[in-house]
């Protein structure tokens, strides 16, 4: 892995001009190793912050550059060789495999000529077998339960090599089990020197497997830094509207003592 | 992605099978064996007058048509993402159509026989740009699918009223002439319209083989394309710009053929999936052996008289698509 990450500053963008922010002045920076985990009530601006770190989207204030060049000098496959994303859904009008799909992955390294070599392939079996597919590769992804299917979208991202990976609610859908074990992927890649950014509403995963959490609230960077210090009860309280308590995790396992919050019911705060 | 070469394969012969057929049959019979000695001046006469300055043309343009119209109508489907796509559903067949009519209304069509095909041509890259104006204004620079779609489908009505004007004003000569024109037929095929056609195609047909693989990123939707390293913008506009190329060559020569656009690319993946790589050649080589079957249907089945090709394009193409959907629909 190389470069020195991708990071956005002071990022502002509106869908419509002279519109309401949907991200306002927020910097995040993805880095090599650590996993950061965005958090926030729907309609906060997760989404389009990862779609400016993407590319995607273009800031209308800031800059977004990757490894010291700016995103958007960057060119079109070259970018998707450095960073993957995995969207939150996407349209499916035929039926594909499941190896064909991870194989899409390859297209930033093969382009439009070029066959799929040894490494290509290497590179599409490490992927499904990091997720766990490889046993139902031959499958139609339309056949497949949602946490069948998005590990495969993240295998897809996996065989692109990326140094940085975005996911956008990765976990939705999936039952504990899955839940836990992509988290457990994610950190693990991380660990490996992949920069890592997480789109989540799971505070408690988030707060376990996350190196540092930025919380958005209306467009704006409420909270940044590390699990203890974001998950506050009072800086929840005031984004979710809603009373929190914090508690330690009881553990056992290495994330012992990371701040669970749980949501109180409404009518024990007066 | 397997069995590419052998199913092209099988479609390379399909094709050249019902080449040589069509060149054999009709008002006047000509034995396949006879076909390459006549070629060559081995073989003197009426035959060899037919076959070169008939028969010949004619095979060449209903494959050119054939394939351009089929590998259109992919493209169009795997951009729009729509079942419904086909190469005229950007208004390309009514522009043509308006220029075509007009010439033939104005008087023009019998004295000046490029008159047609190019009016055709200029309406076609007409409602192409139009179209692409209208979708590119109300999508704030993007191409959006369901914006084009919209756009091709207004822009269509508005020169459908534009033609029946036409019509309405139109003596009855020009009128059976237009019609007849707006049905498709290949009887204009003739060697210098073959070069001009191929200007087109063979440089167009290469382009869009070329844009498999984005094709096949393109159809999970443009955020994953993006993200996988496609330029989709560019992508788009390159593609809607070549197929509607095609599209208006193919209609300056052969007017409003139907269905070969929208029923082969429907029945290549039902029989053998979404990939473009095999879609794309696949479509260009069994659309172009499609309206040769037609064609030499429309041609010999009340020799000496002719039907209209985009009759039977319609008539053959419908049950024969109804029954592959059906069989699917049944597995």
């Amino acid at each position: 892995m190389s470069g020195a990450g991708l990071a956005g500053v002071d990022l502002s963008f509106r869908y419509a001009p002279q519109g309401p922010w949907a991200v306002r002045d927020v910097s995040a920076a993805v880095e090599p190793g650590v996993v950061l985990a965005v958090l926030g009530p729907n309609g906060s601006g997760k989404s389009s912050l990862l779609r400016l770190l993407s590319g995607a989207l273009e800031p209308e204030v800031g800059r977004v550059s990757l490894g010291d060049v700016p995103l958007s000098r960057i060119p079109d496959r070259d970018r998707a060789r450095r960073i993957g994303v995995v969207p939150q859904s996407e349209p499916s009008p035929f039926p594909i495999s499941v190896r064909d799909l991870v194989a899409m992955g390859r297209y930033p390294h093969l382009g439009t000529w070029r066959e799929p070599a040894r490494r290509d392939h290497e590179a599409m079996e490490r992927a499904m077998h990091r997720c766990s597919v490889e046993h139902f590769a031959d499958r139609d992804v339309g056949t497949l339960s949602g946490g069948e299917a998005q590990r495969v979208r993240v295998a897809r991202a996996l065989a692109q090599e990326p140094e940085i990976l975005l996911l956008d609610e990765p976990a939705a859908g999936l039952d504990l089990r899955h839940q836990m074990e992509l988290h457990t992927l994610l950190r693990s890649l991380a660990g490996e020197g992949m920069g890592i950014l997480l789109i989540t509403h799971d505070l408690n995963l988030a707060s376990r497997f996350a190196h540092r959490l930025l919380l958005l609230n209306e467009g704006h960077a409420t909270a940044k830094g590390t699990p203890g210090d974001v998950v506050r009860d009072t800086l929840l309280e005031g984004v979710y509207q809603w009373p929190v308590r914090v508690v330690e995790h009881p553990g056992p396992g290495p994330d012992v003592r990371a701040p669970q919050a749980i949501p109180l019911a409404r009518r024990v705060v007066e | 992605m397997t069995g590419v070469a052998p199913r092209l394969g099988t479609l390379l012969v399909l094709l050249t099978g019902t080449a040589l057929v069509s060149v054999s049959i009709g008002a006047a019979r000509i034995p396949v064996l006879e076909i390459i000695p006549a070629l060559l001046g081995q073989i003197e006469g009426t035959s060899r007058s037919i076959l070169v300055h008939l028969r010949l043309p004619r095979v060449v343009l209903a494959i050119g048509v054939g394939g351009a119209l089929a590998l259109a109508g992919t493209t169009f489907q795997a951009l729009l993402r729509n079942p419904l796509a086909e190469p005229y559903v950007l208004g390309i067949s009514g522009g043509a159509a308006v220029g075509a009519v007009g010439v033939l209304v104005a008087g023009l069509g019998a004295r000046l026989p490029w008159a047609v095909p190019l009016g055709a041509f200029v309406g076609a890259l007409l409602a192409m740009f139009l179209v692409l104006r209208v979708a590119r204004a109300a999508g704030g620079s993007r191409l959006d699918s369901r914006v084009l779609i919209l756009a091709g489908v207004v822009v269509g009505a508005f020169f459908n009223a534009v033609i029946l004007l036409l019509l309405s004003i139109a003596d009855v000569e020009s009128f059976r002439s237009a019609i007849f024109w707006m049905m498709g037929n290949l009887s204009g095929a003739t060697w210098s319209g073959n070069a001009l056609l191929a200007l087109y195609i063979l440089p167009g047909t290469a382009l869009l083989l070329a844009l498999a693989r984005p094709f096949d990123l393109l159809a999970r939707g443009e955020d994953v394309a993006f993200h996988l390293g496609v330029r989709v913008e560019r992508t788009k506009l390159l593609a809607y710009v070549v197929a509607s190329l095609l599209v208006a060559a193919a209609v300056a020569f052969a007017g409003v053929i139907g269905f070969v656009g929208l029923i082969v690319p429907h029945a290549l993946r039902l029989l053998w999936g979404p990939g473009h790589r095999l879609l794309l050649p696949a479509s260009f080589l069994a659309g172009a052996a499609f309206l040769l079957m037609a064609d030499t249907v429309a041609r010999v089945v009340i020799a000496p008289a002719e039907l209209p090709t985009g009759v039977i394009t319609a008539l053959a193409g419908v049950p024969l698509f109804v029954f592959l959907l059906v069989r699917r629909g049944v597995q």
